[in-house]
């Protein structure tokens, strides 16, 4: 668990010293944000559309953490020291993958009052409003999905010769579920359903990703 | 390993094709017409067993990349491979005769509010990206190693998606098969089963030849290479 502690530290203060990745993601969601809103023009957007843009546009974001996080250590050798301390695997992943996390959520709190702007405060708001602390805990269940998965992701394509082509092919489909649970939540929300299913359903995406990409990370993470 | 499925390949070879010769028979000229749903139901007795096959192979793929990180068996990373690569493409099946029944049962050649093609398409979708992260690799045992880990997340991805498609969707498939018994008659199911036992009986046999060629084209090369004097680099 200190492993895991110190390389999730590490991995933060390299992007603090050097902001690139938590720069670059922000940007994109506003970007995305505007670019989805230019591209729909609908007066009063369903809640359910609206919410599957923010989310759509959080899933290209991690794209480019996925791209990014194991940049480093494959191009600097890096990772060859990190496979020689004497830490588990896991512990390397585990870190990536909170520092993705810290990534979405900083990308998150300033997507979603940009949200807020662009499709509830509008002329044409969404209808109905957004219940903003279900949306927050949808979003972050969802986070916790795409960090782990993003990081496998990661590291899979960290290993090919083509990685920005790669990141986008294996990490999407994998999101499909996720997307399609969270609008699910929402779905039910507005319509006044029962949230247990889709929300076990986010729930068992995110344990199921989870514990796949503990298991597997002993043996993809190779020098 | 080599003359198991030499014999395997001699013996099903000749039962695919009875059964495929039988199947066709059965479906043209003996089983009656769906009520409901006319002559296009009888493309059910080909896109059924191919559908169950897709399955069945990316399952294989999944299991032999359990057992190549178990064991680290070249052998199994070869399985592995064969079997998604035969998954996708009896999915591919699956994909042109899925929309071809579509359009002849509801009009249209897809129905996003359909779960079951949905489903499929996710994980028709997740498997064809299995083949950009392996070519994209050098061949050796870290290519073997991450095709591996990338096909068992495939086959999580499975329930995930039927989890989740049918939360977003209503269920609105041709239902052939009810809760408990079956929508079909006993010609049906009979027509029904010898096409699967055909099909099966083919994908494996295909399988299996596919699996010899790739085995033969690795000794090819090695043997090549080492007539050259070259480094042995692992499995291809």
């Amino acid at each position: 668990m200190s492993a895991v502690w110190l390389l999730f530290r590490n991995e933060l203060r390299l992007e603090r010293r050097a902001p690139q990745l938590v720069l670059s993601m922000t940007l994109f969601a506003a970007i995305g944000l505007t670019l989805l809103h230019a591209a729909t023009q609908l007066a009063h957007p369903p809640l359910t559309l609206v919410v599957g843009l923010l989310v759509v546009t959080l899933v290209l974001a991690t794209l480019l953490a996925a791209a990014r996080v194991f940049t480093a250590e494959r191009e600097d050798g890096l990772l060859d020291l990190l496979l020689l301390a004497p830490i588990p695997r896991t512990a390397i992943w585990a870190a990536k993958a909170l520092a993705v996390l810290a990534l979405l959520i900083v990308t998150e709190l300033v997507a979603l009052p940009l949200f807020a702007l662009l499709y509830v405060g509008s002329s044409q708001p969404v209808t109905p409003s957004p219940d903003y602390p279900l949306l927050a805990l949808l979003l972050l269940l969802a986070d916790l999905g795409l960090a782990a998965f993003g990081s496998v992701v990661a590291i899979l394509a960290s290993a090919t010769r083509s990685r920005e082509l790669a990141v986008p092919i294996l990490f999407l489909p994998s999101t499909i579920p996720l997307v399609l649970s969270l609008v699910a939540c929402v779905r039910e929300s507005v319509a006044g359903g029962s949230l247990a299913q889709p929300l076990g359903s986010l729930l068992v995406y995110d344990a199921l990703v989870i514990v796949l990409a503990w298991g597997v990370c002993e043996f993809v993470l190779t020098e | 390993m080599t003359m198991t499925s030499d014999r395997l390949i001699r013996v099903l070879c000749p039962v695919a094709g009875v059964l495929l010769a039988v199947a066709m028979v059965l479906i043209f000229f003996w089983v009656p017409t769906d009520a409901d749903q006319g002559i296009s139901q009888r493309i059910f007795y080909l896109h059924v067993p191919v559908a169950i096959c897709s399955y069945l192979f990316l399952g294989v793929g999944a299991v032999y990349a359990v057992r190549y990180l178990r064991g680290r068996d070249p052998l199994d990373d070869m399985r592995s491979y064969v079997g998604v690569h035969a998954g996708v493409t009896w999915g591919t099946l699956v994909m042109l005769t899925g929309p071809i029944w579509a359009k002849k049962s509801w009009g249209v050649w897809w129905r996003w509010d359909d779960q079951q093609l949905n489903t499929f398409l996710i994980i028709f979708l997740f498997y064809c990206a299995y083949f950009m992260l392996r070519f994209s690799l050098d061949a050796g045992p870290r290519r073997a190693a991450l095709s591996a880990a990338y096909a068992i997340f495939g086959i999580a991805m499975v329930p995930l998606s039927i989890v989740a498609v049918h939360l977003s969707q209503s269920l609105l498939h041709p239902q052939l098969f009810d809760n408990g018994s079956s929508a079909m008659e006993g010609s049906m199911w009979l027509t029904f089963l010898v096409s699967l036992a055909g099909v099966l009986s083919l994908a494996i046999v295909l399988y299996l030849v596919e699996l010899r060629g790739k085995l033969l084209a690795q000794r090819i090369d090695r043997l090549v290479r080492r007539s050259r004097g070259e480094e042995l680099l692992g499995p291809a």
